[in-house]
C-alpha cells in the first residue's frame, strides 16, 4: 500500500512537470527559460557537492571537473550514437529521444561517478588544504585532458550537441538528485557521513568504515555532477572546456558556503539565488560583479555559516516562528 | 596482559607509561611492531579499528571525542549503524526495511539513553551538554556498538566526588547490566580501588605490577614510580 501510494505520488509530480514543460516551453520568455534551467543545473551542482564538503567534511574543489566529464560523455554518446540509434530504432522518434537521452545523461553520470572513485582514493589519506589541492589538481587534470581531445572538439569545442534538455527534464532530474541525497542523508548512512565529518577516529572507533563513506560521497556527488553537465551540455549545444575551469568550482562551493554547508535547503536556495542575482544586477552594468563580490563578503562577515547554516526548511519551524511572532504581539 | 570474560581490570601508571598506546593498539589504531594481540582466540594485529569494533571491542577517549555537532540520539545512532541492515538503495528508495530498521535502531538507542540517564536530553547538540553528561554519553555510545569489551580511558577525569561515585556505580551495573569485561584507564584512586578487581601498573612501556588492589597499594616499585607515600 505504501509503495502503490509512492508510486503514485512519483507519477503526480512527474505529471505536474509535463504540464508545466508543456505549458511553458515555447511561451515563456527564453531569457527567463535560460534562467530557470541554470538554476535547475545549479541546484544539482549544490547539492551533489554539499554531500562531499558539507555532509562529509570532504574539501574538494573540483567538482567543475566531474561536472565537465558528465558533459562530455553525454554529448559524445548523443553526438556519435545518437544518430545510429535514431535511425535503426522501431520506437517512435519522442520516445527514442528521450531514451538516448536517459542513456546519454546516465553515461555522464556513471563516469563521473567512476572519476569519483579516482578522486576519492587519495582523499582517504589526505585531509583539509591537502585534499584540496589534490582535487582542484584532478579538476585540471580533466579539464587539459578533455581540450586535448580531438574527437570532442579540442581547443574548438564541441559543437551541434543536439538539444534534448527542456524544461522537464531540468525539473526532473533536480528534484531526483534532491530527493536521492535528501533520503541518503536522513538515514543511517548519512549519520556515518556526518560521522566522519565530526571526528574520524571516534567514526572508526564506533564501527564506520570511513574509507568507504568516504569514497562514496565522492561517487555520488559526482554522479550528480556528471547528470548535471549532460543537462549542461544538451542546453547549450555546444561544449568547451573553459567553461570548466577552477572558477566553475568556486562558483559551485560559494552556493555550497552561502547556503549553508549541511543544508540542502540551503543549496537549493543558494543556487537559485546566486542564479538569479547576476542577471537581477545587470541594471547596475559594470559595478555588477564588485556588488555581487561585495554581497558575498558581507554575507560571510555578518552570518559566516550561510543562510540556513546546518538546519533544514521545515514547516515545524515557520509555524514555530509565526506562533511565536503572534504571542509577542499580544 | 591478559584478561578474562566479566573482568574489571584497572590500567594506571604515570602519563607517558603507555596506558592509551595500549588502548591504541588494542584498537587498531596503531598497529603493534612486535608480538599478537588476540581477541577470544582472533589475531586483531591487522585488523582496522571499524572491524575491531564489529567484534565487539568499544572504548571511550581521554579527550572527549563526541560528534559535537550531533545530537545527543544521533550520536548513539552513529555506533549503532553497524547493526543497522540496509543498505544505500534502502535509504533512497526508503523501502519498507528502511523505516522498520531505523524505528528498530532508534528504539535501542533510547532504551540505551535511558538507562544510562540521558533520554531527556536526547535532542540536545552533544556539544551544549555539560561535562559530566558528555562523558556519560561517550559511555552510551560505546555501549551501542553492542561490545563484549569495553574500554574506558579516564573516565572519571574531570570529575567532582559525587560525579565520581556516580560514575563508579555506573560502571559497575553496566558491567553487569551488559556482561561486560572492562579495562579501565584512571588517575583517580578512588575509583581504581574502589571498583576494579585486578590492577595492571605500567611505567615506560613495562607492567612494573600486577594484581589485587590491597596486593598493589603496598608494592614498593609502584609507590615509587606513581603513588606516593603509601600513607596517603
Amino acid at each position: 500500500m505504501q509503495q502503490l501510494k509512492k508510486i503514485g505520488a512519483l507519477l503526480i509530480v512527474l505529471g505536474t512537470f509535463v504540464v508545466l514543460d508543456l505549458r511553458f516551453s515555447a511561451s515563456l520568455n527564453p531569457y527567463l527559460m535560460q534562467m530557470v534551467i541554470y538554476a535547475g543545473i545549479n541546484i544539482m551542482l549544490a547539492v551533489s557537492l554539499n554531500l562531499i564538503n558539507g555532509f562529509t567534511g570532504q574539501f574538494s574543489i573540483g567538482h567543475a571537473g566531474f561536472m565537465a566529464i558528465g558533459a562530455y560523455s553525454a554529448a559524445t554518446f548523443t553526438y556519435y550514437l545518437g544518430p545510429h540509434l535514431l535511425t535503426s530504432s522501431f520506437l517512435p522518434q519522442v520516445i527514442s529521444k528521450w531514451l538516448i537521452f536517459i542513456i546519454a545523461l546516465s553515461t555522464g553520470g556513471f563516469v563521473a561517478a567512476l572519476a569519483g572513485v579516482l578522486v576519492g582514493i587519495p582523499s582517504l589519506r589526505l585531509k583539509g588544504d591537502y585534499l584540496a589541492i589534490v582535487t582542484l589538481g584532478f579538476g585540471e587534470i580533466i579539464r587539459v585532458v578533455i581540450l586535448n581531445i580531438d574527437a570532442v572538439g579540442g581547443a574548438r569545442g564541441f559543437a551541434d550537441i543536439p538539444g534534448y534538455t527542456s524544461l522537464f527534464w531540468v525539473l526532473a532530474l533536480a528534484t531526483l538528485t534532491v530527493v536521492v541525497i535528501r533520503n541518503l542523508v536522513y538515514s543511517s548512512h548519512g549519520r556515518a557521513f556526518l560521522s566522519v565529518r565530526e571526528d574520524e577516529i571516534a567514526a572508526e572507533a564506533m564501527g564506520i568504515n570511513t574509507t568507504y563513506y568516504k569514497v562514496i560521497a565522492f561517487v555520488i556527488g559526482a554522479f550528480f555532477a556528471g547528470v548535471a553537465g549532460g543537462l549542461f551540455a544538451h542546453y547549450l549545444l555546444y561544449l568547451h572546456t573553459n567553461s570548466f575551469t577552477f572558477m566553475k568550482s568556486i562558483e559551485i562551493i560559494i552556493m555550497v558556503v552561502l547556503g549553508g554547508m549541511g543544508s540542502i535547503t540551503g543549496s537549493i536556495v543558494a543556487a537559485i539565488i546566486l542564479t538569479l542575482l547576476p542577471e537581477a544586477l545587470r541594471p547596475v552594468k559594470e559595478y555588477r560583479l564588485v556588488i555581487y563580490s561585495g554581497l558575498l563578503i558581507v554575507m560571510m562577515l555578518t552570518r559566516p555559516q550561510g543562510i540556513f547554516g546546518v538546519r533544514e526548511f521545515s514547516w515545524k519551524w515557520l509555524k514555530d516562528k509565526i506562533l511565536r511572532r503572534s504571542a509577542q504581539a499580544i | 596482559m591478559g584478561l578474562q570474560k566479566n573482568d574489571l581490570v584497572g590500567l594506571i601508571g604515570p602519563n607517558g607509561a603507555g596506558k592509551t598506546t595500549i588502548f591504541n593498539l588494542i584498537t587498531g589504531v596503531y598497529e603493534p611492531d612486535e608480538g599478537m594481540i588476540e581477541f577470544y582466540g582472533r589475531p586483531l594485529n591487522r585488523m582496522k579499528p571499524f572491524q575491531i569494533s564489529k567484534l565487539g571491542i568499544s572504548r571511550t577517549f581521554q579527550n572527549i571525542r563526541l560528534f559535537s555537532n550531533l545530537s545527543v540520539m544521533d550520536n548513539v545512532l552513529v555506533a549503532c549503524h553497524q547493526h543497522t541492515n540496509y543498505d544505500l538503495s534502502d535509504s533512497i528508495v526508503r523501502t519498507p526495511r528502511f523505516y522498520r530498521e531505523e524505528s528498530a535502531i532508534r528504539k535501542k538507542a533510547r532504551e540505551l539513553l535511558a538507562i544510562l540517564g540521558l533520554d531527556p536530553l536526547r535532542n540536545e547538540y552533544a556539544c551544549n551538554l555539560p561535562y559530566g553528561q558528555q562523558r556519560r554519553l561517550e559511555i552510551t555510545r560505546a555501549l551501542a556498538t553492542d561490545p563484549g569489551l569495553l574500554l574506558l580511558d579516564e573516565p572519571a577525569a574531570g570529575m567532582n566526588p559525587q560525579e565520581t561515585v556516580a560514575l563508579m556505580e555506573l560502571i559497575e551495573r553496566i558491567r553487569q547490566q551488559f556482561d561486560l569485561t572492562v579495562l579501565l584507564i584512571e588517575h583517580d584512586m578512588r575509583v581504581v580501588m574502589g571498583i576494579c578487581e585486578r590492577i595492571l601498573v605500567l611505567d615506560y612501556g613495562v607492567t612494573i605490577a600486577e594484581g589485587a588492589p590491597e596486593k598493589i597499594k603496598k608494592d614498593p616499585k609502584v609507590i615509587e614510580a606513581y603513588l606516593g607515600d603509601a600513607n596517603q
